[in-house]
């Protein structure tokens, strides 16, 4: 899609990710677990598996498929251009090869996906322990403060030991274990299985916790393998689940009493997390130096309060899809469309791949996009891509804005599912239309309104999709609202084939010629 | 106790020849509010002896407290005319057969210039003007601005010096100097009249004049009140002449020799100016008489002059009597409902002049005929002016005026904003009104239905109304005429909650309070910011108090006060611009020029709009501002939001498919002149050519996608090569001073970047008016600052005038140029991409 669009000189000028190539210490198997890979194919039985890299990667994609090709004896297949996120696994790629299984190397949001098996190569990045716990050490002063761990998926392989030195200090500290699904079970409550931190592997074979008994005991069981600490091994009750991660809150402590450590480096992950606990505290560790940032996400989720505004606003939203491989993605579709409808607005979906200004502007009627995508793609951060940010809204924004019901807070949910039944936002939206109300917007200061007016007559009987007629003659009036008066608001309509031409046809003369980075009757000046 | 009922009130409105919709207007300080009083006093709902000081149409406690008026505020009242004066109203539309009461609707506005949005509100709706001028300070700067505005809404003024207790007992001027100023002052009004009325207009001549009764004086603070009539009625009866030749005879150059019997028109030693004879000696010899404690003198005049005391008041002495006898003898609401009734217009008077100002449909219209003829059977027009806070929070009353037509409860409505169009669906609501109400100061009273001719209160309405608004029953009606005010939200601030989690609490009072001010706005920035944007200094400081405590209700921090800048060019760009769309298969060329002299002001002010006729448009352009006829013919559009001071205009040759593209170029023209390159403020006075464009054949390759994006980069890159400029908001600032704080007034306007353009001494005073250009963004504290260097002496008044070029180049990061600064700032301030734009980001090469 980007060759359409582009030159493909930015998609070669994009710098990559600072941190991701391997340092020399780390050989391939230590990296890429190629052993392992080859193990679970043949556990699994499958003969046409998908290798997914991320853009990063991709330089040592064809040695890590030659390794594995020579262990299996048949070829596996590597996935280059990912079509959403690199983070999330790319079902569509796979599919265009007919895949049965895909493995994923590098950093994933650990959204779980929703038809074929899944492993998660983490890959890594050097973890300087000591580096690590001198700067918490020196940054954070309250010693009795509970914290709770998160790191980057790159530093699982680390986290056993990483846990264990901080925990000298840090008596408090919860670690957050790593959430893999199964690969094929789309219902979000159930599939779940925790990988406890001991095990390096994040292979699905072993569940050995019974899906059926309840969360409960599961949650006592993995948090007793981690915590050895008196306090922390009482009763649990509370198990907080975010970001494909999961922690056991002891039965006599709240969130509000936590702050977070999170191991990594900035990006996407943290932006994510940072929002969804904005009133927490974070001590950002950069694990290759220890360097620290103390940082929190209330100002990025106070500064999105004009998205609200925009979504009340807008006449036309786009639903723009973000990604074709996150489990209920059609869902929270079909949500959206509801609640929209509901609202008295028009919607429109659009499947553009990466979405960027270009693409959008084609659709320039479409005043606001909610974007359906893994929670870390969902966040577009404004001095990254200033145009987007602003026309980019997450499905929580939707709802808080659209639902009378769902209420704005600081915990800013990046994660979609949650507003599906069973979610923790999950609030039932009826497709009754909501009852017209009026107010100002802080935008434009006209008025905004929500709703459906009652006196409007349908043309289209939308349920059975049959013709009514108005009276008498009008079959249809196909430019009332949405996209159809926006197009009738054009100057340009397209060409009349009933006027003449204007410019008379004479003779046929030469054109141009050339390619459009400079056609051959211009001077090429160099940049 | 008040004496009229609701019902007698509901009974008049029918007869609309007996109303009479008023608003009082001057300066700040020069005692519109207290002299309002006497009229209340006089309707029964304050003592009389408390009119002056209760103020009762200062309805917040902030008013009481600041002695300020914040917010207009509307009263309806109820008078009987003895039959005397009934007969002094010759019009015939000017009053009912047979019917002695009339009904005054009266609101109360503002001086401070700060509010002036709220005068603007109170003058749409009414049709005559009580213009209070201080007779001791004379027309100030705001006095003309009001009277002005009035002119222009079509308002009929009366006039009344007030404070007339002061230039007796303070400035002790003798009879003929108090004459004198009297008389510049009538005249400094007359000339504001005649500059901005048209004598052979609808309105015919609207001078003010003492000699007919239209020029009231008195002293509002304590209750007494004149016009040359009162008197005249008084000697008519005791010489036994016909009062209305006793008038002329009481004002101007007239002069009456005691001896000879003989009137003459030109002073000589033994004659008399009437005015000072007949009606100041009276009133000099009382002031004298009792503020000397000369009991005997004081007993003799009284019964002179037949004025009878209660026992009570009998003992009092000094300032306390004075002001009971001049009250007893003279009441100010007796004079000024006189002056009302007789010189300011009924409805029915008012709207066939007014009608086709306040239409913007055909003047020929059912709609438009209805407010012509104030006809209750016609449909139902009435122009919503503003919102006024109900006790329910977050609710409020629209207030407004019926022109047409009858509004009442339970009515089915059509609910018109500003951006309604006829036939669209935009902006248009059809709902019930819950309640028709009469406002009564900090009152209000339901009503079951309101006639035409009328000012009343809905409920019921608010949601569907921003500020202002047209609520109608006719399927077909247009809006009524948006108010243009004479004031522009040049300050902000940026709030946040205190509290993060507060921030929902927050918007929704912003919301609110965006519907209870006329003029405030509230936006949210692309930043997340909250801006709340005022006329100054004084109207944000209450719009905040407002916000955090009735609105919101949650603990709030303010930034420092900011103002906005405009983004403009220096000279025209020093090349062609060229932008390559993303595909690199279109390609646009551009250069940017700055709008001539004056032409970005006939822009905001309506003189040039989208709207024009291209024709007449183009003819003006040519002759005014030497615009080629081709050119004129060819703008694309107005921006920012399509009526903006920048235009977009299409200066190619023979460019095939160009017309297919105007769409998308208008619209990335929309969006550049919105968010300037620099610091993402709105242009200004930037004209764009669009030169040449080169399109891929391919209609798909040619697209919003394309095009939008590209127009944007080649606006911003025409501008980045034309000496980028900043122009700041610039204030008007009069300050009146005695002498001797003169020069503290100079030095420090110097501090501030202040121009003094004009210094004099207002005749008769020994105050002085400097006149100023300070720019807004040196505004802040200045009237703390002001008092504190002129030992609380000087007063200033500033009202936003103009835009002015800063001199530097913002681009320039060397020499640490003002301009640079505000740049950087800025775009700090909004999060943008900290340091200067690039021109390569915009600028394409071949």
């Amino acid at each position: 899609m980007t060759s359409f669009t582009n030159s493909g000189c930015e998609a070669m000028g994009r710098s990559l990710e600072d941190g991701v190539t391997p340092p020399p210490t780390l050989d391939m198997e230590e990296m890429y677990e190629t052993t392992r890979c080859v193990q679970w194919i043949q556990a699994g039985g499958y003969r046409k598996v998908g290798l997914q890299f991320p853009d990063e990667l991709l330089g040592e994609a064809a040695g890590v498929c030659q390794t594995i090709t020579l262990q299996l004896g048949f070829n596996v297949f590597i996935l280059g251009d990912t079509t959403y996120g690199s983070c999330c696994v790319d079902e569509v790629a796979a599919e265009h090869i007919g895949a049965d299984a895909v493995i994923h190397f590098g950093r994933t949001c650990l959204s779980p996906s929703r038809r074929l098996p899944v492993l998660y190569i983490f890959t890594r990045i050097k973890v300087n322990i000591p580096a690590v716990v001198s700067s918490l050490d020196a940054a954070i002063e309250d010693r009795t403060k509970g914290l709770i761990l998160v790191y980057d998926t790159r530093c699982h392989y680390a986290a056993d030991e990483m846990v264990e030195n901080i925990k000298k200090n840090f008596p408090y500290l919860l670690v957050t274990t790593l959430l893999l699904d199964d690969g094929c079970n789309s219902n979000v409550g159930s599939s779940q299985q925790i990988v406890t931190n001991r095990e390096t592997s994040c292979e699905n074979k072993n569940n050995c916790h019974n899906s059926a008994s309840p969360p409960h005991s599961e949650c006592k069981n993995d948090c007793q393998n981690n915590d050895s600490t008196k306090e922390s091994a009482q009763d649990f009750t509370g198990r907080l689940t975010f970001n494909g991660r999961t922690v056991c809150l002891p039965s006599l402590s709240n969130i509000r009493d936590f702050n977070f450590i999170y191991l990594g480096t900035r990006g996407p992950p943290l932006n994510s997390l940072l929002m969804r606990f904005s009133e927490k505290t974070f001590y950002c560790v950069d694990p290759k130096d220890g360097s620290l940032e103390v940082t929190s996400g209330v100002r990025t989720v106070m500064s999105r309060g004009a998205k609200l505004e925009k979504a009340k606003d807008a006449e036309i939203i786009g639903i723009l899809v973000g990604t074709l491989g996150v489990a209920n993605y059609q869902n929270v579709i079909s949500r959206m469309k509801t609640i929209i409808k509901a609202a008295g607005k028009r919607s429109y979906t659009f499947v553009v791949g990466k979405p960027n200004e270009a693409k959008l502007a084609n659709i320039s009627e479409v005043e606001v996009f909610v974007y359906v995508a893994c929670p870390e793609t969902t966040i577009i951060e404004r001095n990254t891509d200033p145009v987007l940010y602003s026309k980019l809204i997450t499905p929580w924004e939707l709802e808080v804005a659209l639902l009378s019901g769902q209420e704005w807070n600081l915990a800013f949910e990046t994660d979609f599912r949650q507003l599906l039944p069973g979610g923790s936002r999950y609030i039932e939206a009826t497709s009754e239309p909501r009852e017209e109300e009026a107010s100002v917007s802080l935008l434009t200061n006209k008025t905004q309104t929500l709703g459906v007016r009652g006196d409007v007559e349908v043309a289209l009987d939308s349920s059975t999709g049959a013709v009514v007629l108005q009276d008498g003659r009008t079959i249809a009036a196909i430019h009332v609202g949405g996209g159809g008066e926006a197009l009738k608001g054009r100057t340009w309509q397209g060409l009349d084939p009933s006027l003449p031409s204007v410019v008379p046809v004479n003779s046929v003369i030469e054109g141009r010629s050339g390619i459009a980075s400079g056609y051959e009757d211009e001077k090429f000046t160099e940049l | 106790m008040v004496n009229f009922t609701v019902e007698e009130i509901r009974e008049l409105m029918d007869k609309k020849k007996n109303i009479r919709n008023m608003s009082v207007i001057a300066h700040v300080d020069h005692g519109k509010s207290t002299l309002t009083d006497s009229l209340v006093s006089k309707a029964g709902i304050i003592a009389s002896s408390r009119a002056g000081e209760t103020r009762f149409t200062d309805t917040r406690k902030d008013e009481q407290e600041r002695c300020i008026t914040i917010k207009s505020t509307a009263i309806s009242m109820y008078f009987k005319l003895c039959d005397e004066n009934i007969s002094l109203i010759t019009h015939p539309d000017q009053k009912e057969k047979g019917e002695s009461g009339f009904l005054i609707n009266l609101i109360d506005s503002p001086g401070h210039v700060d509010f002036s949005s709220e005068v603007t509100a109170a003058l749409r709706v009414t049709d005559g003007a009580l213009v209070v001028v201080d007779c001791v300070s004379g027309v100030c700067v705001q006095t003309e601005t009001v009277l002005r505005q009035a002119i222009a809404e079509r308002i009929k003024p009366v006039l009344f010096m007030n404070k007339m207790d002061r230039a007796l007992l303070e400035l002790q001027l003798e009879q003929e100097e108090l004459y004198q100023t009297f008389q510049r002052i009538v005249e400094n009004v007359n000339v504001i009249i005649a500059t901005y009325n048209d004598d052979a207009g609808p309105m015919g001549e609207m001078r003010v004049d003492p000699s007919k009764g239209s020029v009231g004086f008195g002293s509002g603070l304590h209750g007494w009140a004149f016009s040359v009539k009162e008197f005249s009625d008084i000697y008519a009866t005791m010489f036994k002449v016909p009062a209305a030749k006793l008038m002329n005879k009481l004002w101007g150059e007239n002069f009456f020799n005691k001896k000879t019997k003989k009137w003459a028109t030109i002073k000589s030693p033994d004659n008399e100016r009437a005015f000072n004879t007949y009606i100041l000696d009276p009133i000099f010899k009382l002031f004298d008489a009792i503020m000397n404690f000369k009991k005997e003198e004081t007993q003799k005049l009284l019964e002179t002059l037949k004025i009878k005391l209660t026992s009570d008041d009998r003992d009092k002495e000094g300032k306390p009597l004075l002001k009971v006898v001049m009250r007893t003898w003279l009441p100010a609401g007796d004079t000024l409902f006189h002056m009302i009734t007789i010189h300011l217009p009924s409805p029915v008077v008012a709207q066939k002049y007014r009608a086709e100002m306040l239409y913007e449909g055909p003047s020929d219209d059912v709609c438009c005929t209805g407010i012509r003829n104030c006809d209750a059977e016609a449909p139902l027009m009435m122009y919503i002016s503003k919102m006024v806070p109900t006790s329910d929070k977050g609710r409020f009353y629209a207030f407004g005026r019926v022109f047409s037509g009858k509004v009442g409860s339970g009515q089915k409505v059509r609910i018109m904003g500003p951006n309604f169009v006829p036939g669209k669906k935009e902006d248009l609501f059809e709902k019930s009104i819950q309640r028709s109400i009469l406002m009564m100061g900090r009152f209000v009273e339901a009503i079951e239905d309101v006639p035409a001719g009328n000012i009343c209160g809905l409920v019921g309405v608010d949601q569907y109304l921003v500020k202002t608004g047209t609520i109608t029953t006719s399927k077909d009606a247009h809006n009524m005429k948006v108010m243009k005010f004479s004031v522009s939200p040049v300050v902000r601030v940026a709030v946040e909650p205190k509290n993060p989690s507060d921030l929902p609490k927050l918007v929704e009072g912003l919301k609110r309070l965006s519907k209870s001010d006329p003029m405030v706005q509230c936006i949210i920035e692309e930043s997340g910011e909250h801006i709340i944007a005022g006329a100054g200094e004084l109207h944000l400081e209450i719009c905040l108090k407002d916000l955090e405590e009735d609105h919101a209700c949650v603990p709030l921090k303010k930034s420092d006060p900011v103002v906005s800048y405009r983004e403009t060019v220096g000279a025209e760009s020093t090349e062609l611009c060229l932008s390559k769309s993303p595909n690199k298969h279109n390609r646009l060329y551009m250069k940017a020029v700055p709008m001539p002299d004056g032409l970005a002001d006939d822009i905001e002010n309506g003189k040039v709009t989208p709207r024009d006729d291209p024709k007449s448009r183009k003819t003006f352009l040519c002759e005014n501002y030497q615009f080629d006829a081709t050119d004129a013919m060819k703008i694309w559009t107005f921006g920012p939001e399509s009526t903006g001071a920048n235009i977009l205009v299409d200066v190619t040759k023979g460019v095939q498919y160009l017309n297919e593209i105007k769409d998308s170029c208008v619209a990335g023209f929309q969006w550049a002149t919105k968010e300037g390159v620099l610091c993402d403020e709105n242009m200004r006075a930037v004209r764009f050519n669009l030169h040449d464009v080169t399109l891929h054949a391919d209609a798909i390759h040619r697209g919003g996608g394309q095009i939008i994006p590209t127009t944007r980069r080649v606006l911003y890159a025409s501008v980045l090569t034309a000496e980028p400029r900043l122009q700041e908001p610039v204030y008007l600032c009069e300050i009146q001073c005695p002498e001797a704080a003169v020069g503290g007034i100079y030095g420090v306007l110097n501090r501030r970047r202040g121009v003094v353009f004009e210094e004099q001494q207002v005749i008769g005073t020994p105050m002085f008016v400097v006149k100023a250009h300070l720019p807004v963004n040196e505004s802040f504290g200045f009237t703390a600052d002001l008092r504190s260097n002129t030992g609380g002496q000087a007063f200033p008044q500033c009202v936003f005038d103009h835009w002015q070029e800063m001199p530097g180049s913002p681009m320039d990061s060397t020499s640490n140029s003002k301009p640079y600064n505000i740049v950087v700032e800025t775009r700090k301030r909004k999060g943008l991409k900290e340091g200067l734009p690039d021109l390569s980001n915009y600028l394409d090469k071949l």
